[in-house]
């Protein structure tokens, strides 16, 4: 209960600090207030201003998050809150009801009042200019795949396509570098991985029950180093143990290796002889296909 | 107020039995461990059985409003109000044309396509870890495996022919996007009953803010254009504003339904759900107003403007 209330205080700054549609549902609440007596759905003035307080107070909030099973983060409680809908009504009333009623004076408002809202609507969100001109500003997006990853995502089905065509009916098993191992079931079901992508993201453990055997993790280690080249030495660390991954690779299943193009040509010629095999080069990685091998 | 239903009531509704008729086609497939293509025929028989309701209700509910009401001629529209149709078009367009580049997609601690993918490859429903394309070595926690969302999204696959990368990141989306214009259309009804011009602001500002509140997780725009294919977008963007339409039109036993949808969507993400806790709020806010106002406060006492 205690994280939850530490999740629930950090929550509502958080919620606000990227963009400000929580401030304008906080000012829809207040506008919709103060024509109150005039207002055709009372109920949803009532239901949001209750729900809204309920997940600013940090306390009602960790209520709330209790509601929602604990598994999910702060931002989830404002589900039950109809912001849109609350923002549009209270748009909708002072457009088209409360400024008419004011007569003449009133209705001489309403274009400036809706370009001015215009203008609020553009800077309390992602609509604001500056933010757009900003190259990198999809790249700071919470959770949206930056470009770099679309390409990688792009390339993985390239390489995914060429490396099929080596295997004619053969399921492939494959044992490659992140950028590939992140994206290949994706694009191609009929691969098996030696890994898939809960090695790296933790929050997709809550999925599966199954849990990689200590081994596989060794082996994650040693691709993810010799391929980003962080520490050369450390991935290079002798033939002997380099050949004990790839006989833990092979006992896995694993048919099919890419290795990133900077891999050593010890390790090349390493794995060509284990396999009986000649390395080919495709898109810049090196590609190794095991023959005769019993498929799971 | 009105209480008429609206045909985007329709659309939404046969979106809602489409959820239904896939939880019980994947509980098929999933628990008596069925072929997938005979949960395809399961899903045939009951959407097509959820159809035929629909239409019947449709002229059960045609009939008798004539009865009582009689043909109400449509208005044509003013130029004000083309005005703002043509731009609500134009915006809706910009999304939809957004989500099909596909720039920008939220697959953080997401694994549909995956799944959709190995139901397809397996010819049944959770055989293969979606994972790795293996076959599970412990099995997956009873409160996902129940979720029958990846089962829709692999029969529409099947039935299609179509890529799940394809169908899951441009097709869903776009069709969430329009069932959630939809849900919003039925709000505007509720709260502008008899006044078109004051809907299509409604939905110029609901509009507008899909894509202001595209700066971050929680947001509706944020989900709908970066994640539409996912159970808590259809909840956030479908389920929950139609559930307070028809609150607003005191059709809670209608509002039931979209209880039960989000259960087939997310289960026990959000305890007894979000729905259920907006349709228990509504409904408990009416004896409120009541209180205040006598029943004429509820409806706001004013008359009622004609189109």
């Amino acid at each position: 209960m205690t994280e939850l209330l530490k999740a629930a205080l950090h929550g509502w700054g958080q919620f606000i600090s990227d963009g400000k549609v929580a401030i304008l549902l906080v000012a829809a609440l207040l506008f919709l207030r103060a024509y109150y007596d005039k207002l055709k759905s009372k109920e949803l003035w009532i239901y949001s201003t209750f729900a809204a307080v309920c997940c600013m107070i940090p306390v009602t909030a960790a209520v709330l998050m209790l509601y929602q099973t604990k598994v999910y983060p702060y931002y989830w409680v404002w589900s039950v809150v109809p912001m849109t809908a609350v923002v549009g009504y209270a748009v909708t009333v002072l457009l088209t009801e409360y400024l008419p009623e004011q007569g003449p004076k009133g209705k001489s408002r309403i274009v400036p009042v809706t370009l001015m809202l215009l203008a609020i609507f553009l800077l309390s969100g992602s609509l604001d200019t500056a933010e757009l001109a900003n190259k990198e500003y999809r790249n700071r997006k919470p959770g949206v795949m930056t470009e770099q990853e679309e390409t990688a995502a792009e390339d993985t089905a390239r390489v995914l396509a060429e490396v099929k065509k080596r295997f004619a009916d053969d399921r492939i098993v494959l044992w490659a570098p992140r950028e590939i191992m992140e994206y290949a079931i994706e694009y191609d079901s009929s691969v098996m991985l030696l890994y898939g992508r809960n090695i790296w993201d933790a929050s997709l453990d809550i999925l599966v029950d199954d849990v990689y055997p200590p081994e596989i993790y060794e082996l994650q280690n040693w691709m993810d180093r010799a391929e980003s080249g962080d520490d050369p030495k450390a991935c290079m660390t002798g033939p002997e143990v380099v050949r004990g991954y790839l006989t833990v690779a092979a006992a896995n299943g694993v048919n099919c290796i890419l290795l990133g193009e900077d891999t050593e040509a010890d390790t090349v010629k390493l794995l060509e002889n284990m396999w009986d095999t000649e390395a080919e080069r495709l898109e810049g990685l090196y590609l190794f296909v095991k023959r005769g091998n019993d498929n799971e | 107020m009105r209480r008429d239903y609206y045909a985007t009531d329709l659309a939404v509704t046969f979106f809602l039995f489409m959820i239904g008729a896939s939880e019980a086609t994947h509980l098929y497939g999933a628990f008596l461990r069925k072929p997938f293509s005979m949960c395809s025929v399961l899903f045939a028989v009951i959407a097509g059985a959820a159809c035929l309701f629909l239409a019947f209700f449709l002229y059960l509910y045609q009939r008798r409003k004539r009865k009582t009401v009689g043909k109400s001629p449509i208005a044509p529209l003013k130029a004000t109000e083309l005005v703002m149709a043509v731009i609500l078009l134009l915006l809706f367009l910009s999304q939809a044309v957004y989500i099909v580049l596909g720039k920008g997609v939220c697959r953080q601690g997401d694994i549909t396509i995956e799944t959709v993918g190995s139901f397809l490859q397996s010819g049944s429903v959770y055989e293969l870890n979606p994972l790795t394309g293996r076959p599970y070595t412990a099995g997956m926690p009873f409160r996902w495996k129940i979720v029958g969302l990846p089962t829709l999204y692999a029969i529409l696959c099947h039935t299609f022919s179509v890529e799940p990368v394809v169908l899951v990141r441009s097709v869903i989306p776009v069709a969430v996007l329009l069932f959630s214009y939809a849900a919003y259309f039925c709000l505007a009804g509720s709260l502008f009953p008899d006044n078109r011009s004051k809907r299509l602001v409604f939905l110029l500002v609901m509009a507008l803010l899909v894509w202001v509140g595209d700066y971050g997780m929680g947001m509706e725009g944020y989900h709908l254009l970066h994640g539409g294919w996912q159970g808590t977008t259809i909840r956030n963007a479908v389920l929950v504003p139609y559930t307070v339409s028809l609150c607003l039109r005191r059709k809670y036993l209608h509002g039931v339904l979209c209880c039960l949808a989000e259960a087939c969507l997310v289960w026990t993400g959000f305890g007894l759900g979000a729905c259920a806790f907006v349709l228990t709020g509504l409904l408990l806010a009416g004896p409120v107003v009541s209180g205040f106002a006598g029943d004429e406060g509820r409806t706001g006492g004013g008359k009622e403007e004609l189109q």
